[in-house]
């Protein structure tokens, strides 16, 4: 299964946020869509599942447009994990996690058994198996963001977009996180996450994009995206960088336009 | 699940109180109290005006009690569901005012006097006004949007309700218009239940019908988006339903406030935290609330009976308060 943007423009009041926006994503991949604050990720990923502003251009799956599937349909095929992380109520983490299964449940009756396995196989995932009945305001926040990842994995959808998924979370739980998106393409789906931390992005991203003020500026391998130059153009900052066996290492380190003060 | 056996345990627990009030409710009153006064008044051969006291006096309330409590109790819950605040309830999108402001109009200008039905004809029809509105304005827009337009609704109303008390010339019908706005089921008949409940049973439709929409809504409104919830359907549903109910319940009743806050407060604990399950509780128990009160205004000795609004706003006013100091003590705010 395949998600293809086509030409996608979004205006809010007569600012254009994304401009003339086309990428894809396949599945078996992990892609990381950077750019600095405002360049219009997040607008982006919420224009794909009908959210937010009026867009043009075309959204499709494997060639059928998004608007010709119903919402349950889309829902089956694109989870999407968004950067809110609040539940309003104290719901105990595996009820949360059962709301990953909505696309597939009618009426009020019982789970079906492969709703309860897929939530299990969701919570194992992310090694939240042994908190699955604590209430989930009563986590920590690295808790409750695998919590609500495992929310969008137990969707198994064939895509899966998550805006910002490691934003807050301490180093042990970032690179959790960034392994659990890992695990997911290699077992076949397609993952598009919004990041802002080049160095995880370096290191685990199949395919990088790198947008600025709505428009692809650089897309491929994290080494020719993550290049100097493109990030003193769209970033304006310096990075350290080097090769390790293990793929690129980037460290951002100065403001360009502080350059020499 | 497991803790499903625990929440249709609660909701057959709920729904023995709800029976055994609402008999309480046929057999308490100031004629006959109780069954042994009943069988009395059997013996004493008085069974036409027993089976008047039942059908004409009785029932109405004790339907209308149960059925108001209900409506308010479920209204509250999907509500605060809904907007995701534990502080919503059905006055907050205006259309008890609006409603209320309707029977003001037939008290005022006389039209109730005249056509006795005017007055729960005009409330229903003040409840739909403000649904056109409440659409109208916030058909589209954020839930934020909602509660603006519900506020500005609500004091438009108030405003209004004063203007009429303010200009009006006739002791009575102020009088009239105040104890009405303070909400009591006394004195009403069957009549007023085969007016109301259409229009209440049609609600509890479309806010049952929300249930499912709520649990996803947890997540906020892009996650419950990204799984396939058609959000302006449930808006839909939400405020149609909340109003055509609660208009209806108003049009009888007057204002009963602080039900809808209360109930599912109480009962989410009970219910595992989870926005659809407290539907039904909240339905009961809004049901056993308003059977109790109405209950104890009727045994309570006082010189003239209290109104079931007073009692109700008079046990939730507190409640409120102890909301407050809780909610302050567990985030500190």
């Amino acid at each position: 299964m395949k998600l293809e943007v086509t030409n996608v423009s979004i205006q809010v009041r007569h600012h254009k946020i994304v401009d003339d926006l086309s990428m894809t994503l396949d599945q078996g991949e992990l892609i990381g869509l950077i750019g600095p604050n405002g360049a219009g990720k997040s607008t982006l990923l919420r224009s794909i599942i009908g959210a937010g502003h009026r867009s043009t251009g075309r959204f499709a799956i494997d060639g059928v447009p998004l608007s010709e599937l119903s919402a349950l349909q889309r829902a089956r095929r694109l989870a999407y994990l968004p950067q809110e992380r609040h539940v309003e109520w104290q719901l105990p983490a595996r009820a949360v996690v059962m709301l990953g299964r909505f696309p597939y449940r009618h009426g009020f009756g019982p789970p079906a058994p492969e709703c309860e396995a897929a939530v299990d196989r969701a919570l194992a995932a992310v090694e939240a198996t042994s908190f699955a009945q604590r209430s989930v305001t009563s986590l920590s926040g690295g808790e409750r963001a695998r919590v609500l990842l495992a929310r969008a994995l137990a969707v198994e959808a064939p895509l899966l977009m998550a805006d910002e998924p490691i934003a807050e979370l301490d180093p042990y739980h970032q690179i959790h996180v960034m392994e659990i998106l890992r695990d997911k393409a290699n077992e076949g789906s397609g993952v598009l996450a919004v990041l802002h931390d080049l160095t995880l992005a370096a290191r685990f991203m199949d395919r990088l994009v790198l947008i600025d003020r709505g428009q692809v500026v650089a897309e491929g391998r994290p080494d020719q995206v993550l290049s100097d130059a493109n990030l003193r153009a769209v970033y304006k900052i310096s990075t350290l960088q080097e090769f390790t066996s293990s793929g690129p290492l980037v460290l951002p380190w100065q403001r360009t336009d502080k350059e020499g003060q | 699940m497991s803790d499903r056996p625990r929440f249709f345990l609660l909701l057959a627990a709920l729904a023995v109180i709800t029976t055994v009030l609402f008999a309480s409710s046929v057999v308490v009153g100031a004629a006959g109290t109780g069954v042994s006064g009943l069988l009395a008044m059997v013996d004493e051969g008085d069974t036409q005006v027993l089976s008047l006291i039942i059908w004409e006096i009785r029932l109405p309330r004790a339907i209308l009690g149960l059925t108001i409590g209900s409506t308010l109790g479920l209204a509250g819950a999907t509500l605060q569901g809904y907007l995701r605040n534990p502080i919503a309830e059905p006055g907050v999108i205006g259309v008890s005012t609006a409603a209320a402001l309707g029977g003001v109009i037939a008290i005022y200008t006389g039209l109730s006097l005249a056509f006795p039905l005017a007055l729960p004809l005009m409330a229903i029809g003040g409840a739909l006004v403000a649904v056109l509105l409440l659409q109208a304005l916030a058909g589209a827009g954020s839930v934020l949007t909602l509660i603006l337009a519900g506020v500005a609704i609500s004091s438009l109303c108030g405003a209004l309700m004063s203007l009429a008390l303010n200009l009006s010339d006739n002791p009575f019908a102020s009088l009239e218009i105040v104890f009405w706005l303070l909400g009591s089921i006394t004195d009403r008949s069957m009549t007023h239940v085969w007016l109301a409940t259409p229009f209440i049973f049609t609600g509890w439709l479309l806010l049952a019908t929300s249930a499912r929409a709520l649990d996803a809504l947890s997540l906020g409104e892009e996650a419950a988006l990204s799984l396939g919830v058609d959000l302006k359907r449930v808006r839909f549903l939400v405020v149609s339903g909340t109003a055509i109910s609660v208009g209806a319940c108003t049009a009888v009743s007057g204002v009963i406030g602080f039900v809808g806050l209360v109930v599912p407060h109480l009962l989410r604990p009970l219910v595992g935290h989870q926005p659809s399950r407290l539907l039904p509780a909240s339905a009961l128990a809004g049901g056993i609330l308003l059977l109790s009160a109405d209950l104890l205004v009727r045994t309570i000795d006082t010189p003239t009976e209290l109104k079931l609004g007073v009692v109700t706003a008079l046990i939730g006013g507190p409640f409120f308060l102890f909301l407050i100091l809780r909610l302050k003590s567990m985030y500190g705010v």
